[in-house]
């Protein structure tokens, strides 16, 4: 057998869209030797495999049960196959996939969106503008980002006895990483997100309390 | 560029920071170049600091230096730079497949000992070399099957891909000790038969049983076996050959990781008597 039809036969068995007899036949014929059945611990490591790559969502996979969970993840990859070599960059695709598929909850797709830049604030890679945060123009940190949820996700995550599921209500949320390059999220209010509109648009900006905050927090970055 | 020299172990997040202020003694790191490459942030931050106290070797699974696609562009760029940024005297992975059809798989995957496959990792080897810009090292891997259509023992195959990518030996102890169990074959003649003056350093690791086959878990301690093959292979290439601890799963203490190379610095230099 060449490498090209070995590959053609074994992958989608490692990937989860063939099964066991059908590759084993495939690849070995009807007198397979006697170890072949363990390309079986394969399948089982890739199949791990995907089920780590969204491992950035822990609080989805609570609040969704851990066998719904595992059939959603594999339902993605059959969708979404992987692409990238950093595990978890694989699941970039998984809330909007989830927002688009029949009958899952809007608010499971709102709360993977939720975790997704919660993990983007901690990793996504340096840039040379955050590098010297109290010189140049006013400006937001590189890692800002405001996003809308129908849902409280951060008063729910941040609780000490959690409820079962998130206060429904209109949020903003902020996402950005501290001066200590920490991941960081909170509910953005009506005052910081004037302040934040006012530095992200160049227009005139008090130097109030609020302008303060934003600027010891890292999210507004520049000479003040 | 910094050496690579005694008995290193492999970072893992839990006790990364925790290098930076151990007393105890710590000789290079190895890391997982996916779990750092692509990082900002903290993790950065974090790797530069222990590039200025330590020999650090990247060490990846996804080089896919046995699959046909293309090497991955983004991740050999991340490669040349995290080599650059750390001044890693080489860098290595495995004789596998790890993607196949553009689609990373995330596993170390066993290839047909065939001479396709020898030709294929050769050419790629020296093309991911070139890229990198640093020597390659490529590690025997454990394999839990043989794939179909094979042509060589695993040692000829194992030799004849590291002659055809002009790479150097990533030898894993642990390795040999697995398959050999796993295929019913002695584990010293499989060491004879290795090309040992292109070792460039060992593994050394613990693994589970798990039914009727040993899975290479990382999970330690290292056994007593795999310890006296170990001394067999420093007494075979006759010198203190680099040496790495890996503990992947269930991690334990810095410490305790700390213990297992403070023992291999003993089992080599006695080894070595």
């Amino acid at each position: 057998m060449k490498l090209a039809s070995f590959f053609e036969t074994i992958a989608p068995y490692l990937e989860g869209r063939a099964g066991f007899e059908t590759t084993s036949r495939a690849l070995f014929g009807a007198s397979p030797p006697s170890d072949a059945k363990r390309i079986a611990i394969y399948e089982r490591f890739c199949r791990s495999h995907r089920q780590t790559a969204l491992s950035v969502h822990a609080l989805l996979r609570e609040l969704v049960g851990a066998e719904k969970w595992k059939e959603l993840v594999e339902a993605y990859f059959v969708e979404h196959p992987m692409q990238h070599v950093e595990i978890n960059e694989n699941g970039a695709q998984f809330a909007a996939w989830l927002g688009a598929r029949a009958g899952v909850p809007k608010l499971w797709a709102a709360l993977a969106d939720f975790e997704w830049w919660e993990w983007q604030s901690i990793v996504a890679p340096d840039s040379a503008d955050d590098a010297k945060p109290d010189e140049g123009p006013l400006r937001l940190g590189a890692t800002v980002d405001v996003r809308p949820y129908a849902w409280d996700f951060v008063s729910w995550a941040d609780a000490d006895e959690r409820a079962a599921e998130p206060e429904e209500r209109e949020v903003l949320v902020l996402f950005w990483r501290n001066r200590n390059l920490d991941g960081r999220r909170a509910l953005a209010s009506r005052e910081e997100l004037l302040v934040l509109k006012a530095v992200s648009e160049g227009g005139e900006v008090e130097r109030d309390e609020t302008f303060d905050d934003l600027h010891r927090a890292g999210i507004i970055l520049g000479a003040r | 560029m910094k050496k690579l020299e005694g008995i290193g172990i492999g970072v893992r997040t839990g006790f990364a920071s925790e290098l930076l202020t151990t007393n105890r003694r710590v000789d290079w790191l190895e890391i997982i170049p996916e779990n750092w490459a692509f990082y900002g942030g903290k993790k950065r931050k974090l790797l530069h600091a222990l590039a200025e106290k330590f020999t650090i070797v990247p060490h990846s699974v996804s080089l896919n230096v046995g699959g046909l696609d293309a090497l991955d562009a983004r991740f050999i760029e991340a490669l040349a730079a995290l080599v650059k940024e750390t001044g890693a005297p080489l860098f290595s992975d495995h004789v596998c497949y790890a993607s196949t059809q553009g689609r990373p798989l995330h596993e170390l995957l066993p290839l047909p000992f065939t001479q396709e496959a020898v030709e294929l990792v050769g050419r790629r080897g020296r093309e991911a070399a070139a890229r990198v810009g640093a020597p390659l090292v490529l590690e025997n891997a454990t394999f839990y099957a043989h794939m179909p259509g094979g042509e060589f023992t695993e040692s000829a195959f194992l030799k004849a891909c590291l002659e055809a990518a002009d790479a150097r030996m990533l030898l894993d102890v642990n390795n040999v000790y697995v398959n050999s169990k796993n295929h019913g074959f002695d584990a010293r003649a499989f060491i004879d038969s290795l090309p040992l003056e292109r070792v460039s350093y060992l593994h050394l690791a613990g693994h589970t049983l798990q039914g009727d086959v040993i899975i290479d878990t990382h999970i330690g301690p290292i056994i007593d076996d795999v310890w006296s093959l170990y001394r067999y292979v420093i007494a075979k290439c006759g010198r203190l050959v680099p040496t790495l601890i890996e503990w992947d799963q269930d991690i334990p203490p810095l410490d305790v990781v700390l213990d297992e190379a403070d023992r291999a610095r003993r089992e080599a230099t006695e080894a070595l008597r």
